[in-house]
């Protein structure tokens, strides 16, 4: 029965069980797994805090852009549309 | 005759007929008769959903209109008697209430136009030259279900099938999912099942257990749920009886449309961006860790072919918050009834199962026009399955994967037993205690994380071609 279930669906079934452990552990046991694993866990905090404020004004973004004289599709950009060879 | 011409005939067991609707709202007109103001505003109610009186076709034609799809070819029921309990009014593309073609009679709305073909118990098949139906004055609504994400929900507490039909038009008129429940007993269920809700509507006079009593209830599961209660037998507030002991929820008397919405929007105040400054500068360590972790794990669900990464994920998270306030209503916005942290866990989670379901399958082969435009040849194409190369690619990462613990029969097992979509309990069954079974869950981690990523995860396996 479970030999019919696709390898794509198994493998995202593992990566979402993963991804829900992360939320089961305690501060300490995360920063403690991060420090193991080679990590700052403040540098890479600060990191995302810093990815967060970025995401939080993307009309700042936009304006440094459009000073250069440049504008963001990110539809152009992912499916290659208005890309010159 | 065509099979839309009959919708009485096709109607699914236990939905009410327009003769029932039509019936509770002429008990309502009857109840209301002495209370002139509660019948201004039920009039007001029943305009909205059936269209004003000096639009409204004759019944039976409207009844029998040809261009909308009947309720029967519906995947379900949004609209089962009482005794049905609860049914969710999800799909708006099938279940909306503006497809709904009622029989009017005629001590409810005059006919305007010919009543010589058209009686009003008749039914007789439709002019093909229609009048336009008179649904077109509710504004049209979006997707209930974009691909950004978790949408509004709200539930529904009323008894009379009719009145819940009209709150949950209210409700999808401004984008919410809108759940309904006729018996205290189900609302319960249904909101411990489904809750928290954006909104939860309550008729105060509810048969088995008042209003008041099922909000007290809910406040239990949640003391921070929005709630409405309808109470239209009072004039003021004062008049309701046990008022004092909700005196957060806001009790609405007149059942207008302008004033349910200005009730709705105070009970949802949008997110400013320097509120949400405020809350990204107040996450933990830990928090922002968790998140940053959670991201890259969660990431991988896209079957790894349109290269976002997990910061790309957390920031499309945090979009969501702003797309609501700013764009068309559509968004999912961060309501602050629940941290910025736990808003996000839960946009990552949405924004990853809905596109799990979806092939992107535009990864990389364009061509090119003779201006230099670039189109990608899978572009049209839909498919629900996987492609043959993702089927091998996953393959192949799950043999590396189970060969990595090949000497690990605990990690082994729990692989297993995740890659089977089992729970933890059923893990432990096959002889693990808690602790062998959360040892086994780290080294996992820490194996596919890998000693460089620095708290990364997952990265490994995000891309595996």
């Amino acid at each position: 029965m479970t030999d019919r279930i696709n390898p794509v669906e198994k493998l995202e079934r593992i990566m979402e069980q993963l991804a829900e452990s992360v939320l089961e552990l305690s501060d300490e046991a995360l920063l403690a797994e991060i420090t193991e694993s080679g990590g700052d866990p403040q540098q890479e905090a600060e990191r995302t805090r810093s990815l967060l404020r970025h995401a939080a004004r993307p009309q700042e973004v936009d304006q440094r852009l459009s000073n250069v004289g440049d504008t963001t599709d990110s539809h152009c950009c992912r499916t290659g549309k208005g890309l010159s060879r | 005759m065509d099979q839309t011409h009959q919708p009485h005939s096709e109607l699914p067991p236990g939905e009410p007929s327009s003769e029932a609707l039509l019936s509770a709202i002429g008990e309502l007109r009857l109840a209301f008769r002495d209370h002139p103001q509660l019948r201004e505003s039920f009039n007001v109610l029943v305009e909205y959903i059936l269209g004003p009186a000096d639009q409204t076709p004759p019944a039976t034609c409207a009844a029998q209109s040809c261009n909308a799809p009947t309720r029967a070819s519906a995947p379900c029921s949004d609209a089962g008697s009482p005794q049905d309990a609860i049914h969710p009014v999800v799909d708006n593309s099938s279940l909306d209430l503006m497809e709904i073609k009622p029989i009017i009679p005629n001590d409810v709305q005059k006919p305007t136009v010919d009543e010589s073909d058209c009686s009003v118990n008749t039914v007789v098949p439709p002019p093909l030259e229609a009048a336009p139906p008179r649904w077109t004055v509710l504004p049209p609504m979006d997707s209930p279900t974009p691909m950004n994400g978790r949408n509004k929900s709200a539930l529904v507490i009323e008894f009379i099938p009719s009145l819940s039909r009209m709150f949950a038009a209210f409700l999808k008129s401004d984008h919410y999912l809108v759940r309904t429940a006729y018996q205290s007993e189900d609302a319960l269920r249904l909101y411990r099942d489904c809750g928290p809700f954006e909104v939860v509507v309550i008729d105060y006079r509810m048969p088995r257990k008042n209003g008041v009593d099922i909000a007290l209830d809910i406040l239990k599961h949640d003391p921070t749920q929005p709630m409405i209660i309808i109470a239209p037998d009072y004039r003021s507030e004062d008049e309701v009886p046990r008022r004092n002991e909700l005196m957060t929820v806001p009790f609405l008397l007149d059942m207008s449309n302008s004033r349910f919405r200005k009730v709705l929007d105070k009970l949802q105040p949008w997110a400013t961006r320097e509120e949400v400054d405020r809350e990204i500068t107040a996450l933990t360590t830990a928090q922002l860790l968790k998140l940053r972790k959670y991201a890259n794990w969660r990431v991988c669900l896209s079957r790894g072919t349109d290269h976002r990464t997990g910061e790309d994920l957390l920031q499309e998270a945090l979009c969501l918050t702003f797309e609501g306030a700013e764009g068309n209503g559509t968004g999912k916005r961060w309501n602050k009834r629940v941290t910025l942290f736990t808003y996000l866990i839960g946009a990552i989670r949405n924004i990853t199962r809905r596109r799990r379901g979806d092939i992107d399958l535009w990864c990389d082969i364009f061509e090119y026009d003779a201006e230099g435009l670039g189109h990608c040849l899978l572009d049209t194409i839909e498919s629900r399955d996987p492609a043959a190369d993702q089927r091998l690619i996953a393959k192949e990462t799950m043999n590396r994967i189970f060969g990595q613990f090949e000497d690990d029969p605990e990690a082994l097992s729990v692989l297993q037993g995740w890659s089977e979509g089992m729970k933890k309990k059923e893990i432990m069954q096959r002889g693990l205690s808690e602790n062998q079974y959360r040892a086994a869950v780290k080294r996992i981690r820490m194996t596919l994380l890998g000693p460089t990523n620095g708290g990364g995860g997952g990265e490994k396996y995000d891309r595996q071609d």
